[in-house]
């Protein structure tokens, strides 16, 4: 058909499916079309999770000071770490982390939780991750309220210039997180295995990410072992942590006295936001090739 | 005018070309568009995916490389033409492929064999109130519906009263849909579907469900499109499976 583009939306012929990049295309124009779906979706997100609830939505700031303070005893406590400032050298990373494992824990269900929904209307289903991660965006940004609240009232004395890099640190992650909630939220449609594995190897990968320890350990380790050293060093969540905590905190000092906040490894975050961005790139693609099947196996 | 095709032996159904359209009176312009056109559609379905698997049987069924019982074809060779103003039933028995084959045409599974190609605004009732949140009112959800299907907000919100009114749900719009009863659920997901002004209308078993009630307001709002079509252009293309 030549006619292409000028077909009206309620014109739908199965022969003109699309293969390849223009999978990606496809996916994006489906996004954008239906973004107030998405808005929608997000919306109901917080809500629910508000509901029910004595402190509401304002669980969303309690919660990661919580998580914050059950580290900090366990560390400080059992552990006796001699870092200054510690709550704020973990909330550096817990806060990032939490929106991650939000957003990626969300998404896996995203697609599975609505599957009368697909049975029964033809929408595009890349959708229903994409809130996920809105929803994880809104979660950040409260965190983020928590972070500033920190700042002022404990920690003034780490206020800098620096913290303006937060959002560009963020978006390499945003990219990052969307490539892996296309994916686990893809395959968890026929294996289901994916929710129940994930819960784990997100846990393993928290504590092999330079988050209750600084990158100097890593540092430390990499002197012993080289090749353990440069492996760790090409996880996503080494360069992510140790920006935002570079940015916020300042580097992990072996010796009593840190330096203050610094700019960030900004090679790193390139090369990380040009891997990560090729990596969602292909997980749209996986993704779209997937839907079809959707209706079929739910 | 509707067509019913012979009542198939249980097992995938086969529409030939010749069968349908041996019993269908031609049409009376073969100019007009055509409202829905199926040419050799086939619809299979991977049981390899479809049965719940585990890790442990997926890799014993990759190394076997079992042909067979791998694929079913629950539609096959089904080829038919619809112009604006026609209406379709199809009767089979249980497992005969009539939901399937409104589903292939909803647009909701993707043919595996053979082109569907629809011209105009579709609306299914496959099931009524299917992903209503039991969280949300009964408000958000014919919202998030509307954005679910794909209509204009704008539009979604001058539609809005019309829905509640014809929902007869009262005051409860705004309670979550979980304190519901199940005749209040299918009356505004009834509702809801039928506000969205369809030049296509799929059906599904759905005037049997709800309670009497809504069973009969079902069957007045449905009996009334083709008589009086909501567009000029083209009166709703009724189908009921």
């Amino acid at each position: 058909m030549q006619m292409t583009q000028e077909v009206p939306a309620s014109y739908r012929n199965t022969a003109l499916r699309p293969r390849g990049i223009g999978l990606i295309t496809e996916a994006a124009r489906e996004i954008w079309s239906r973004r107030r779906l998405v808005g929608y979706l997000v919306r109901a997100d917080i809500k629910k999770k508000g509901a029910d609830t004595l402190l509401g939505n304002l669980w969303w700031l309690v919660d990661p000071l919580l998580q914050m303070l059950v580290y900090l005893i366990l560390v400080s406590v059992i552990f006796a770490r001699p870092q200054p400032d510690y709550g704020l050298f973990i909330f550096a990373a817990i806060l990032p982390w939490k929106w991650f494992t939000s957003s990626v824990n969300d998404a896996i269900t995203s697609v599975t939780g609505q599957e009368r929904l697909i049975k029964q209307i033809a929408f595009p289903k890349i959708i229903l991750p994409t809130a996920s991660v809105g929803t994880g965006i809104i979660n950040f940004s409260f965190g983020l309220i928590v972070l500033g609240a920190l700042l002022v009232l404990v920690f003034s004395h780490r206020i800098s210039v620096f913290l303006v890099w937060i959002p560009v640190i963020a978006a390499v992650q945003l990219v990052f997180t969307i490539a892996v909630a296309y994916v686990l939220s893809g395959v968890n449609v026929f294996f289901r295995d994916v929710g129940n594995i994930s819960r784990h190897l997100l846990r393993l990968w928290f504590y092999l990410s330079p988050a209750l320890y600084g990158a100097a350990t890593v540092e430390k380790l990499a002197e012993q072992y080289p090749s353990v050293g440069a492996l760790a060093k090409l996880n996503p969540f080494y360069i992510l942590f140790t920006a935002y905590r570079d940015v916020i905190y300042g580097p992990e000092v072996a010796a009593a006295g840190s330096t203050g906040p610094v700019p960030p490894d900004v090679a790193a975050l390139a090369a990380l936001g040009g891997v990560s961005l090729l990596l969602m790139l292909v997980a749209v693609w996986f993704f779209k090739r997937l839907e079809p099947a959707f209706a079929k196996v739910l | 005018m509707s067509i019913e095709t012979p009542p198939a032996a249980p097992g995938p159904i086969e529409l030939s070309a010749d069968r349908l359209s041996a019993d269908r009176p031609p049409p009376e312009n073969p100019a007009a568009p055509h409202a829905i056109d199926v040419q050799g559609l086939g619809v299979r379905y991977n049981l390899r995916l479809t049965r719940k698997n585990t890790l442990r049987t997926t890799f014993i069924n990759a190394f076997r490389r079992k042909e067979g019982d791998r694929t079913f074809w629950a539609l096959k060779d089904v080829t038919f033409k619809l112009v604006h103003g026609e209406s379709l039933a199809v009767i089979g028995p249980n497992g005969a492929g009539k939901s399937t084959l409104l589903q292939a045409l909803a647009g909701i599974i993707t043919p595996s064999a053979g082109t569907i190609d629809v011209r105009g605004h579709m609306s299914s009732l496959l099931t009524l109130g299917a992903g209503f949140d039991q969280e949300l009112s009964g408000r958000d959800n014919i919202l998030l519906a509307g954005a679910f299907m794909g209509i204009e907000h704008a539009e979604m919100t001058r539609r809005l009263n019309s829905i509640i009114d014809f929902a007869d749900i009262g005051e409860f719009i705004d309670a979550p849909i979980k304190t519901y009863s199940s005749g209040m659920r299918a009356r505004l997901g009834f509702s809801i579907a039928t506000s969205v002004d369809p030049d296509i209308l799929l059906l599904d078993e759905v005037l049997a469900t709800g309670d009497q009630v809504s069973g009969r307001r079902a069957r007045r709002a449905s009996s009334s499109w083709p008589a009086a079509p909501r567009r000029s252009s083209s009166s709703p293309t009724t189908w009921a499976g």
